[in-house]
Parts: structure tokens; C-alpha cells; sequence
């Protein structure tokens, strides 16, 4: 049976058989399927005894409809036999139209919270025990009126919150459930749970003003959690609005610097917003706080796209720059025992003296070409911390070019001194003329052999 | 003219049965992060390419075609002599003549006969291209350099019987590229040609099964760069294990050299870029 129907049935019931029960049965069914029927709210408070029950189901009518003049006369009457403030209707209308549509009630600063006296708790305590009693037996309604006592006492108690809007959902008193919430948001709780229900709530409602103004309270809650920011963003980006998705994920960036996800979404949104040199740097950084994790994996294949990045840390390592000149030393020291019949005993001192200048050689060429940054050394013959280039045109990204024409590698922005280039040029000619010296003195023998003219062993195929 | 058809045919005819049994490696297929121009392989094929045709080449070509028994004779004996004297013996090594290092360089750079030269060069070129993009040039110059010495010290050291025939080509330092390769690029795939698996694709091509993947229609087989490396070091690991054993070199390939340098490779960590080390220990993709 569609809620008209039962609406219909229950009027019947109350005002031509005068059944109230049947009459209350029939609304309250009908409440269930369409919570937003003023006049059945109306009706409903003709059908209940109680006068508390009755000014709730006429308050309730006057949220949904505040111009219902019907229900401000009841609500007028029912104060008139049994008290209380005539202004309240009024009061109510403001609330639903605050809570309903805008931002007014939202944001700022979450409030100090009131402790709740020694005989509040006494009472959240076994306001808390009764829900939960007669929800053992089944009666939702009178859980949902313990939970709701308790959270006038505190509006954002998270058990009875979470609680009572679940029920209340399941129940499909939605409206009910949504103002528990705007309750609470109103007294500018800081948990984001109960933001992210709102915002739920918005979103069913296609209230866009009102979502907008959750999330911007939201991000400036102390606690949010890095995945409500991650939520936002990907909202942002289903509607479309990639700009504020990025606006949100760079405030979590500052408020979560060293998050995975954040990193990995700001760095996926600013390559699917067309910017994929910047979302390099977020890649980087993402892949390399773990790379085993699913936004670890995510970000290096992403980064396979782009030239790698070169940090600091690699650059000012020296002991990757001896690596490669032992490299080549290793060479010369092989060119050396071969010559020697591969008997180190016989090695020549010419030959050692060799294969020794030619890692300093290395070293000497490794600075001056890829390594000239090496901890001290580039801070003992003069080195500079470069000016910031990335502000040219990668400043998101903290990244830039090492040069159009050069190998692209691209390079953090540097905070170790560089040496100067004419050390560099100094390095580089005084490494090529070592090696060459190296060279010769390995190959001493040979040269020797390769010089003669005359028959040798060597040349007897000749 | 007869000589250049004749070297066509002869090309065709070895590419097409060496592939007939196993995938031969083209091209790779990677991404080339660093997005260098691979110059320094270039520069070596093309070294490699000049010595032989003006060098080793001309007496080869002048064996082939020669129109009598005296210039076969002269052909011969300078093709031999350069490459008794140029090319790596190892009794240079073993009786310390002081020429082995400069001879395992040139060796190095020799190679026997037109197929040996382009198989050995388009290895070269399939394997060599990201190992440079990975090092940078120089690196790379003295890694291969390296790889090459090593395969000549190895087939030195193991080698014991027949020490005294001249060694030549690049093979050895190929086979460290490629280890190379594997270490660094293990889930890498390479274009192949491969007859068998050409066969199957025009079929299935017939049938409208074609591999989504691939955007226009290609002869190659693309496959992965383990299982292409693996097959060539396993044609060398039996006959390597043999020649160990017996000290005697079988046969005109040097599969001691090929195996020393293919486990040359793990000095390529000396010669990577920074970052890529880095990358590449820290579980990262690179």
C-alpha cells in the first residue's frame, strides 16, 4: 500500500470511525513512506495521548511546513492547556530554513564543548541503558527516544548519534535522523563522522550549498581523517570540479605531508587534471615513502611515464660517486692483471700506480659531470645552493628539467651547494689527463711491444 | 654485383634459419625513461662495422670471391695473420706477454665473417639501448668494455688445452649487456623474429584472432626478455660446463666467454645512474 493510501485510511479511521489507534497504526505507516507529509504529522498528533508526543508530532509538522496554519493553531492550543513557549514554531521554521539549505550553521572554529555535570552523565548513563534495554526487545521507537535524550544533553554524543540515526534511517524517519545530525553540526561538533553523514544527507537532497559548506567545515576540523579529505576530493572530481579537488587535496598535503593516499590523489588529480609534469613530484613522493603499498605500486607505474626524479640524497652521496670511479679503476686493475699473466705478484708498480690514479681520475670526472654535489666537498671548494629554478614553471611540483638538451632526468629543487663550474671544467680536465696517464702506465708494456718494429713472440702470425 | 646478391641471399638465408629454431631479438620494447639517444651503442655497432669492412672484411670478401688459387692463398694468410696477431689468444695471458689487454680490446672489436658481425650487432642494438639509457653513455662505454674483459679472462682462465687460437668479437660483452638487461629490466619484452611464432600469428591472423595490443600489423613476435636471455644462456651453459671440464675449446664458438660475460653483468650496479640504483634497491620500478 503507497503512503497516500495509508494517509487517506488514517483520516478515515480517526475522523469517521473514530478508531485512534487504528487511525495512529495507518499514519504512522504511512510517516515511514513519506516522512515530509506535514498534515499526516497533524493528523498523527490527533490520534496520540500523550501531550509531550502530540507537541513533538505538531513541531514536526511545522518543520516540514512552517506556513501550515492549521498546525501553528494546535501547536498554540496544546501550549495553552499544558505550557511552554509560544514563540517556538517561529524558532523551529528559522532552524529548517538555516539547516537546511545554507552554510550559516556550519564552519567556524568547532565550539568548546560543555562537560556535562556529574548528574547529566548520571542521566546520559542510564538514558544509555534504557536504548539499550528496549532495543533488546525490539522497540526502536524507545531506543530512539533514550538516544535522543541523551543527545539533547550532549547533541554529538557518538554512541547515541550513531546510534539514533541508524535506527531512525532503517526506520525511514529520515528527516528525524537529518536533524539529530544538523543538531549536532550546529553545535559545531569536530567529529568528521558526522560531517560525512551530512553531507550523506545533502547529497540525497541534492543540496548543494549545504554540501559545499560541509565540506569546507570539514576540512578545517583539527581531526580529519586523511581518508574524509581523499572523500571530498573524489567528490569534487565526479562533479567535475577538478580545481577544487586539487585545492582540497593541497590542504591535505600540508595537514598530511607524509600520507600515501593524499599524496598518491593529489598527484592522480593534478595528472588528470592535464598537469602531469607537477604530478610527478607527488608521485615521487608517495612511491617513495613505501613503494610495496597499492598507492606505492600506483604511483611508480604512474612515474614510469615520466623522466625519474634526482634527490638530494643521491646527489649529495658520495659514496655513489666513488662507486663509479671504482668502476672504473676495477677496469684498469683487470687491463692490469692481464698484462701481468694474470698473476697480481707480477703487476708492474707503474701498473698500480696506474689503476690507483685512474679511480682518482674516475672521482675526479664523476664530479665534475653528474656527482658535483657531493657532501663536503662541494661546500669546501665554494659550492652554492642554486636558486630555486622549479618556480619557473613546475612551482606545484617542485620539480624541473635538468636541462631540454640534457639527459631528462628531472631534479628536486636542491638544497646543497653545487661547485662552481670552473672547478667543475678543472676537475674534468685534470681527470681526462690522469686517466690518460692511467692508461699509460697499465699499458706500459704494451705500448712498448706496439712501438718495437722487430719480430716478437706476439707478431710470429705475421 | 654477384658478390652483393650473393651477401643478400647469404644474410636472408642465415636470419631466416636462425629464427627458424629460436626467437631472434630485434628490438626492445620499454620505456626509455631517461630518453636518451643510445649514441654510445650506435657508435660502437658502427666502430664495430668500420673495422670489419676495413679490415677483416676485405680479406673475407676476397676469399669468397676469388677467381684463383693464389689469391684465395693471399686472402687467407692476411685474414689469418690479423687475426692471429689482433685477435685474443690466450697464451697471452697464460706466458704474461704483455699484450693480452691491448689484444682482448682489439679482439673485442673483430669479428670473423658477415653474419657474425650483424647477429653480434643487432643483439647489440636490441639489448644495449636501455642498459645505456640506464647508465648514461661513458658508463656504459666501460661497462661493456669491461663485460668483454671479463669474458676474455674467463675463457683465459678455463681454457687450458688450445689457448693459442685468436678469439674474436663482441660476443662476450653483448652477453654482459644482456645479462645487463635482465638484471635490470626482468619483466621487460622484446620484439622477435620467429618463424614458428610468425606462422601461428598469420594463421590465427586468417582466423580474425589478432593481439589487441598490437595497433598495426607487425611480422615480429613480441615476447618477454627472460624468456628470450634464458634461452641463449641455456644454449651456452651445457657446452660452457663441458669446456670446463675438459680444458678444450669445441667447436668455433667461445660459450666461456659468452657465460664469464654474461655473469659480468652484476657489475653493472657500478656503472647505473644514482637515482636508478637507488630506485632499484628500494623495491622500486625503474
Amino acid at each position: 500500500m503507497d503512503a497516500k493510501t495509508l494517509y487517506e485510511q488514517g483520516i478515515s479511521a480517526i475522523r469517521d470511525q473514530q478508531d485512534r489507534e487504528a487511525g495512529r497504526k495507518l499514519l504512522t505507516q504511512a510517516l515511514k513512506l513519506d516522512p515530509r507529509n506535514d498534515m499526516a504529522w497533524l493528523w498523527l498528533s490527533r490520534a496520540l495521548d500523550e501531550p509531550a508526543k502530540q507537541r513533538q508530532a505538531v513541531e514536526r509538522a511545522l518543520r516540514i511546513n512552517p506556513h501550515n496554519s492549521k498546525a501553528r493553531d494546535i501547536y498554540l492550543k496544546l501550549v495553552e492547556l499544558y505550557g511552554g513557549d509560544p514563540t517556538l514554531p517561529d524558532t523551529l521554521a528559522r532552524s529548517v530554513e538555516r539547516n537546511g539549505s545554507g552554510a550559516a550553521s556550519i564552519g567556524g572554529q568547532p565550539a568548546v564543548r560543555r562537560q556535562p555535570t556529574p548528574q547529566e552523565e548520571q542521566i546520559i548513563a542510564k538514558q544509555l541503558k534504557i536504548a539499550n534495554d528496549v532495543m533488546t526487545r525490539g522497540d526502536d521507537e524507545g531506543a530512539v527516544e533514550a538516544w535522543v535524550n541523551v543527545l539533547n544533553i550532549v547533541p554529538d554524543h557518538d554512541l547515541a548519534i550513531k546510534s539514533a540515526v541508524q535506527t531512525l534511517v532503517r526506520l525511514n524517519f529520515y528527516d528525524d535522523a537529518k536533524e539529530l545530525v544538523n543538531r549536532a553540526i550546529a553545535a559545531r561538533t569536530p567529529n568528521p563522522a558526522i560531517y560525512l553523514t551530512a553531507m550523506d544527507f545533502a547529497k540525497r537532497d541534492r543540496d548543494h550549498a549545504r554540501l559545499e559548506a560541509l565540506r569546507e567545515a570539514v576540512l578545517r576540523l583539527p581531526d580529519v581523517p586523511e581518508s574524509l579529505v581523499i572523500k571530498i576530493a573524489e567528490d569534487y572530481l565526479r562533479l567535475g570540479q577538478n580545481a577544487r579537488a586539487r585545492e582540497v587535496l593541497e590542504t591535505g598535503v600540508k595537514r598530511f605531508p607524509d600520507s600515501q593516499r593524499v599524496l598518491f590523489y593529489m598527484g592522480e588529480t593534478l595528472y588528470q587534471s592535464g598537469f602531469p609534469r607537477e604530478s610527478a613530484a607527488y608521485f615521487n613522493r608517495a612511491a617513495k615513502i613505501d613503494p610495496s603499498t597499492k598507492e606505492g605500486k600506483a604511483s611508480d607505474k604512474r612515474l614510469m611515464e615520466f623522466p625519474p626524479v634526482l634527490s638530494d640524497r643521491e646527489r649529495g652521496n658520495l659514496l655513489l660517486a666513488w662507486r663509479e670511479a671504482f668502476g672504473i679503476g676495477a677496469f684498469l686493475m683487470l687491463l692490469a692483471w692481464m698484462d701481468a699473466g694474470l698473476n697480481l705478484g707480477n703487476l708492474s708498480s707503474g701498473a698500480a700506480l696506474g689503476v690507483f690514479l685512474s679511480v682518482l681520475a674516475g672521482y675526479l670526472l664523476v664530479t665534475a659531470t653528474s656527482s658535483p654535489q657531493q657532501r663536503p666537498i662541494a661546500r669546501l671548494l665554494g659550492g652554492r645552493v642554486p636558486e630555486d629554478r622549479a618556480e619557473h614553471n613546475h612551482e606545484r611540483a617542485g620539480l624541473f628539467m635538468a636541462s631540454q638538451t640534457n639527459i631528462g632526468a628531472m631534479h628536486e629543487p636542491t638544497r646543497l651547494p653545487i661547485l662552481p663550474a670552473p672547478v667543475r671544467v678543472v676537475f674534468a680536465l685534470f681527470g681526462i689527463a690522469l686517466l690518460i696517464v692511467a692508461f699509460i702506465l697499465v699499458f706500459d708494456r704494451s705500448l712498448d711491444l706496439l712501438g718495437d718494429p722487430g719480430p716478437t713472440e706476439w707478431r710470429r702470425f705475421m | 654485383m654477384e658478390v652483393v646478391i650473393f651477401l643478400l641471399f647469404y644474410i636472408g638465408l642465415n636470419i631466416f634459419l636462425s629464427s627458424l629454431t629460436v626467437p631472434f631479438p630485434l628490438s626492445d620494447t620499454g620505456t626509455v625513461r631517461y630518453n636518451t639517444t643510445p649514441y654510445m651503442t650506435a657508435i660502437l655497432i658502427l666502430l664495430n662495422v668500420v673495422i670489419f669492412a676495413f679490415w677483416l672484411g676485405g680479406d673475407w670478401l676476397g676469399l669468397l670471391s676469388a677467381r684463383n688459387e693464389f689469391e684465395a692463398t693471399v686472402s687467407y694468410t692476411n685474414y689469418t695473420r690479423t687475426m692471429g696477431t689482433y685477435g685474443f689468444r690466450h697464451e697471452f695471458l697464460t706466458e704474461a706477454m704483455s699484450i693480452g689487454a691491448f689484444t682482448s680490446f682489439t679482439g673485442m672489436f673483430m669479428h670473423a665473417e658477415i653474419m657474425h658481425i650483424l647477429g653480434n650487432m643487432i643483439f647489440l642494438w636490441a639489448f644495449g639501448r636501455r642498459v645505456e639509457d640506464a647508465c648514461g653513455p661513458w658508463r656504459f662505454l666501460v661497462f661493456y668494455l669491461l663485460a668483454g674483459t671479463v669474458s676474455n679472462i674467463g675463457s683465459a682462465l678455463l681454457i687450458t688445452v688450445n689457448g693459442d687460437v685468436p678469439m674474436i668479437g663482441a660476443s662476450g660483452a653483448i652477453f654482459g649487456v644482456m645479462g645487463a638487461y635482465l638484471l635490470l629490466f626482468p619483466t621487460a619484452r622484446m620484439d622477435c623474429l620467429w618463424v614458428p611464432a610468425m606462422v601461428i600469428k598469420v594463421v590465427l591472423a586468417v582466423f580474425g584472432l589478432r593481439d589487441e595490443d598490437e595497433k598495426s600489423w607487425r611480422w615480429t613476435v613480441r615476447l618477454p626478455a627472460i624468456f628470450v636471455v634464458v634461452l641463449y644462456v641455456g644454449f651456452n651453459i651445457f657446452p660452457t660446463f663441458e669446456t670446463a671440464q675438459t680444458g678444450e675449446l669445441e667447436g668455433y664458438s667461445n660459450y666461456i666467454a659468452h657465460m664469464t660475460g654474461f655473469l659480468s653483468a652484476i657489475v653493472i650496479f657500478l656503472f647505473v645512474r644514482k637515482d636508478l640504483l637507488t630506485r632499484y634497491f628500494s623495491g622500486r620500478a625503474i
